[in-house]
Parts: C-alpha cells; sequence; structure tokens
C-alpha cells in the first residue's frame, strides 16, 4: 500500500519495457503511457501475472488534447481486488488512425465503456464485435465530445426550426 | 422521426371538412354527438408527464392542491402512455431523451393532445448547442405551447384551458385536430399587467 | 430539562365502543362532512371559505412586489416606447431573445426609437437581466405570464404587442426605484450606527 502502486509499475517495466514509454507514480496516482499498439500485451500481463493480478477494468475513457499530436488519449483504469491497488494506463491514438485494440476479450466490462468511447470520440476500437453508439441514437452526426465539434450543430433527423 | 407538415395537415382537414359540409352530412345530430364527445374529452384528460427536468417542481405546484390540476378534470396521472390522453413534456429534451420521447408519443392511443410545457420544450431555451432538441416540435406536433422558466402555475393553467378550448372545436373523429385557431373560441381571462 | 414533560395515559385495552368502530368512522365522517359543507356555503355566499384552493380563473394570489413575469416596454403618454434602443439589453439577455433594430427621428427631442423591437418568449427565462442593464427604464418585467400560445411564431411579441402605459407599470417602477436607491445608499460603518 505504501508504495502506491509503483511496485506494479515496476514489474510491468521489467516485463514489457518497450511498450511502456513514461511512467510516474506519486501520490497514488501510478500511471504508465505505453505504445497504444501494445495495449492488449499490456492488458494480458496486468491481469494474469501472479504479480499484479489487476483482475479488473474500473474504467475506460477518453482525452481529446486538440492542439497535440497524437490527439487523443484512451485512459484505461486497472483495480486490483486481490491486492487492493489500482493504475492508470494511458494510450495515444493518432486522430487520422483513430483506431486502438479491443480489451473485450481479456475483460468483458470492456464492451459499454469502448463503445461510449466510440459514441464521443470517435476511437474505434479493432476487435469489438458490436461496436455501435452506446447513448446516442445511431443516426446522430459526427462525435459530440470532440472539442472540435461545433456548438451550435443541428442533427439531421430532428426538424427545422419553426 | 419524420416530421408532419402542419400546415398542409390542417389545411387537408379544413378541406375535408367543408366537403363534409357540403354534402350536407353535416345534421344537428352529428354535431351534437360531436360536441358531447369533446365536452367529455376535453373534462377528463389523463396526463402522462413526462417530467426530465427542472420544470417537474413546477408541475408538482400545479398538479398539487394549491392549484389543483383536478378542478380542470386533468387531475390523474397516468404512468402509462397508453392510457393517457395528454402528454405533458416538462424540462428539457437532449438528443439522448429524444427518441424516448418520440416512442413514447408512438406508444399513446388516439386521440392524444401534447403539451410544451416551458422554455426549453418550446424552442430550446437557454440552451441552443447541440445537445438539446430545439423544441420538441421537431420530433412530435405539438398543441399548446406554454413558455416560461418554468412557467407560473397560473400560465399552466391557462394553456390548459386553451388546450380545453381547441379539444371542444375538434371534429370527430379525432383526425380533425389541426384546426385553423381563428376559429377557437378562447377563454377569456382577465389579466392585471401590474 | 427545558419544557415540562406531561405523563400521558395511554388506554392499551379497546372499549367497547372502540372495538365496534363505528362511533370513530361516524365521527370522522362529521369532521370531513362539516369542512364539506362549509366550504360549499363558502362558495355559495362566498364568505367564511377554509380551502387552501386558488380558484384560478376567477381569483389569482397576489404576486410579491419582486416577481418577474414577461419582460414589456414601457410606454410614454403619447404612445411612444421610453427605450432608445441603444442595445444594452439585447446584449445582457442570456438567451439571445431579443432583437432590435434602431431609427431615427430627425430633429425630435430624442432622436433613437426602436424601429422593431421583438422578443422570443418562448426562448426569455423571465431573469430580468434586461431590465437591470436598462439605462432608461424603458423595459421592465411585468406580472403577465400566461402566455401560452398554439404556435411558434405567436411566442415572438413585437413592440406594439410589448407596449404597456406607464402608469400600469407603476407598482414595479416604484419597487426597482426604491431597490436602486438602498443599493446606491452608501453602507455606514459600523461604530456610526452604534452611535
Amino acid at each position: 500500500m505504501e508504495d502506491y502502486g509503483s511496485q506494479a509499475l515496476r514489474r510491468l517495466l521489467e516485463a514489457l519495457s518497450d511498450a511502456v514509454l513514461e511512467t510516474h507514480a506519486k501520490l497514488g496516482d501510478a500511471t504508465a503511457q505505453i505504445d497504444a499498439s501494445r495495449i492488449v500485451d499490456v492488458a494480458r500481463l496486468l491481469r494474469d501475472d501472479p504479480d499484479l493480478q489487476f483482475e479488473m477494468l474500473t474504467d475506460l475513457t477518453c482525452v481529446d488534447y486538440i492542439e497535440q499530436q497524437p490527439r487523443f488519449e484512451v485512459v484505461y483504469h486497472f483495480y486490483s481486488v486481490a491486492r487492493n491497488r489500482r493504475v492508470r494506463i494511458k494510450a495515444r491514438v493518432a486522430a487520422d488512425v483513430c483506431q486502438i485494440d479491443s480489451l473485450i476479450d481479456l475483460y468483458p466490462s470492456a464492451d459499454w465503456m469502448e463503445r461510449e468511447v466510440w459514441d464521443m470520440y470517435g476511437v474505434r476500437f479493432e476487435g469489438h464485435p458490436d461496436l455501435r453508439r452506446l447513448l446516442l441514437y445511431e443516426e446522430f452526426e459526427g462525435h459530440p465530445l470532440r472539442k472540435d465539434y461545433p456548438k451550435e450543430r443541428r442533427q439531421p433527423l430532428v426538424g427545422p426550426r419553426n | 422521426m419524420a416530421v408532419p407538415d402542419r400546415q398542409a395537415v390542417a389545411a387537408r382537414h379544413n378541406q375535408r371538412a367543408i366537403e363534409f359540409l357540403r354534402e350536407g352530412g353535416d345534421s344537428l345530430v352529428t354535431t351534437k354527438v360531436e360536441s358531447l364527445f369533446n365536452w367529455s374529452r376535453k373534462y377528463s384528460m389523463f396526463l402522462y408527464p413526462f417530467v426530465t427536468a427542472c420544470c417537474g417542481m413546477e408541475f408538482m405546484s400545479v398538479a398539487g392542491p394549491r392549484y389543483d390540476l383536478d378542478r380542470f378534470g386533468c387531475a390523474l396521472p397516468r404512468f402509462s402512455p397508453r392510457q393517457s390522453d395528454l402528454l405533458m413534456v416538462v424540462g428539457t429534451i437532449t438528443h439522448r431523451q429524444g427518441p424516448i420521447l418520440k416512442k413514447v408519443y408512438d406508444q399513446m392511443a388516439e386521440p392524444k393532445w401534447v403539451m410544451a410545457f416551458g422554455a426549453c420544450t418550446c424552442s430550446g431555451g437557454p440552451y441552443n448547442n447541440y445537445a438539446v432538441v430545439q423544441g420538441i416540435d421537431t420530433i412530435i406536433p405539438v398543441d399548446i405551447y406554454v413558455p416560461g422558466c418554468p412557467p407560473r402555475p397560473e400560465a399552466v393553467l391557462e394553456g390548459l384551458m386553451k388546450l380545453q378550448a381547441r379539444v371542444q372545436n375538434e371534429r370527430v373523429p379525432a383526425d380533425g385536430r389541426h384546426k385553423e385557431i381563428d376559429e377557437l373560441q378562447l377563454p377569456v381571462i382577465e389579466k392585471p399587467v401590474a | 430539562m427545558p419544557g415540562k414533560v406531561i405523563k400521558v395515559k395511554r388506554q392499551e385495552q379497546l372499549g367497547f365502543s372502540e372495538r365496534l368502530y363505528l362511533p370513530a368512522i361516524v365521527k370522522g365522517l362529521m369532521i370531513t362532512g362539516r369542512h364539506f359543507f362549509r366550504n360549499l356555503r363558502g362558495f355559495v355566499t362566498g364568505k367564511n371559505r377554509t380551502d387552501f384552493v386558488v380558484q384560478y380563473p376567477e381569483e389569482r394570489v397576489d404576486y410579491p412586489d419582486a416577481f418577474r413575469g414577461m419582460p414589456v416596454l414601457v410606454e410614454l403618454e403619447n404612445g411612444e416606447p421610453r427605450c432608445v434602443a441603444c442595445g444594452l439589453c439585447e446584449f445582457a439577455c442570456p438567451t439571445d431573445c431579443i432583437s432590435i433594430i434602431p431609427g431615427e427621428i430627425e430633429g425630435a427631442r430624442i432622436e433613437r426609437y426602436p424601429e422593431v423591437f421583438d422578443i422570443d418568449m418562448s426562448r426569455c427565462m423571465f431573469c430580468g437581466l434586461c431590465e437591470e442593464a436598462c439605462p432608461e427604464e424603458a423595459i421592465v418585467m411585468s406580472r403577465e405570464v400566461e402566455i401560452g400560445s398554439y404556435d411558434r411564431p405567436s411566442m415572438v411579441f413585437k413592440k406594439e404587442q410589448l407596449l404597456v402605459p406607464e402608469p400600469l407599470l407603476k407598482r414595479r417602477l416604484d419597487f426597482l426605484r426604491a431597490e436602486y436607491e438602498r443599493q446606491d445608499e452608501p453602507r455606514k460603518p459600523r461604530t456610526e450606527s452604534q452611535s
């Protein structure tokens, strides 16, 4: 507990040093910036390694850094019930690719969270069996939580103002 | 979610009514039956409160004992759209909520009426952005608009009385609902301005 | 311990009349009936009503002075608005529901006037910021709230619909002036008020 998850980061660096770009663990926010193409490997290690045992994916979300390159950052929060530890994995996704591998085979809880990220940010999850919009309807145009979404955009299915 | 062109619908119904009158089919008996039907409809509205936002507080105030919707025969909220006549859309309708509202409206049995309660349902109100539907009449037809943020109970009751006037002037069967407003006999309310 | 403790003797065994329940029912019905007939007589004669309901179209509650209904334009005695079309209310409006097109009269005492002054009541949220922004006391919040309508275009109020003669708005204007006076008053130091 007193290492604030840095132990987990050390183990991660040992096993997959080529995938991890940057880590920091200060005041309990153990975070690892990783290469987006290796997210499945990292997640498998986190789940299956006997020293780590992160068996729960509590949150999956996305941030739009519109002025940076690569633009999107997909954020995964893992929790280890056995060891009561948390770790945060961040993966940058470029706007022109906008694609990352799905974690649904490892963590079934990723299903709806990935659908929500697709709905709101338009990041595709490769390997997701049913990547539909979760919150909005299918005919909604655009991904509204992107920072460049026009503020007063109107939707085609909703009738004109009279 | 296609929106019916209300003007065209109204014109069609008026045309049908005129043809019906020309054929001489409008006897004393049918008009009396019509007005009896309409009278019973307007004083026994079962409402479905589609409450999504802060206007719901004002809806409770109207439905409560102080202002008492029951005096207008409109008190009993049915929490099933199939049993209700009046859909009160109370509060902001977002794009997320839009298909749900449309489904609720489609589930209601004819004859049905819709009241847009509050500024957000009338026009989107202060929320002029991508997330909020700019007026529910872009999704479903609306019979009476009650603007206000939120509207006072008096405003809602006056809107209800206007709706009752509209119902009284309808033709049976109820598909003749979109009548021209000039033909309606509106309730007269003495209004102190200041 | 504050107050006085009163011991209440509770009747634990029901007596014969209580076991019958009928006297209690009759008693309850008598109370209900008394209120019913009293209010019925009150409705007929118009006196001594005890019910809580506001019989709306016939009677209405009196709003407090600070009540904000729909915004209206103050009409001067010559039938013109007091507004000088400065556009401050348009700028202050958080919902952009006011639209003004100014016009000019050559040689008049007040040259500017609003040619068009529309308020979209379907968007207005009765916040009163236009009234606060107005330097001329030309737009004030009235006590008018019943503006339900059958279609959207009729909820856009034109200048002619918005004009209200000044004497009718006296109550609101008096309230506003008192309020501004109170705000402008310099706050007295504490020692001064104590002495």
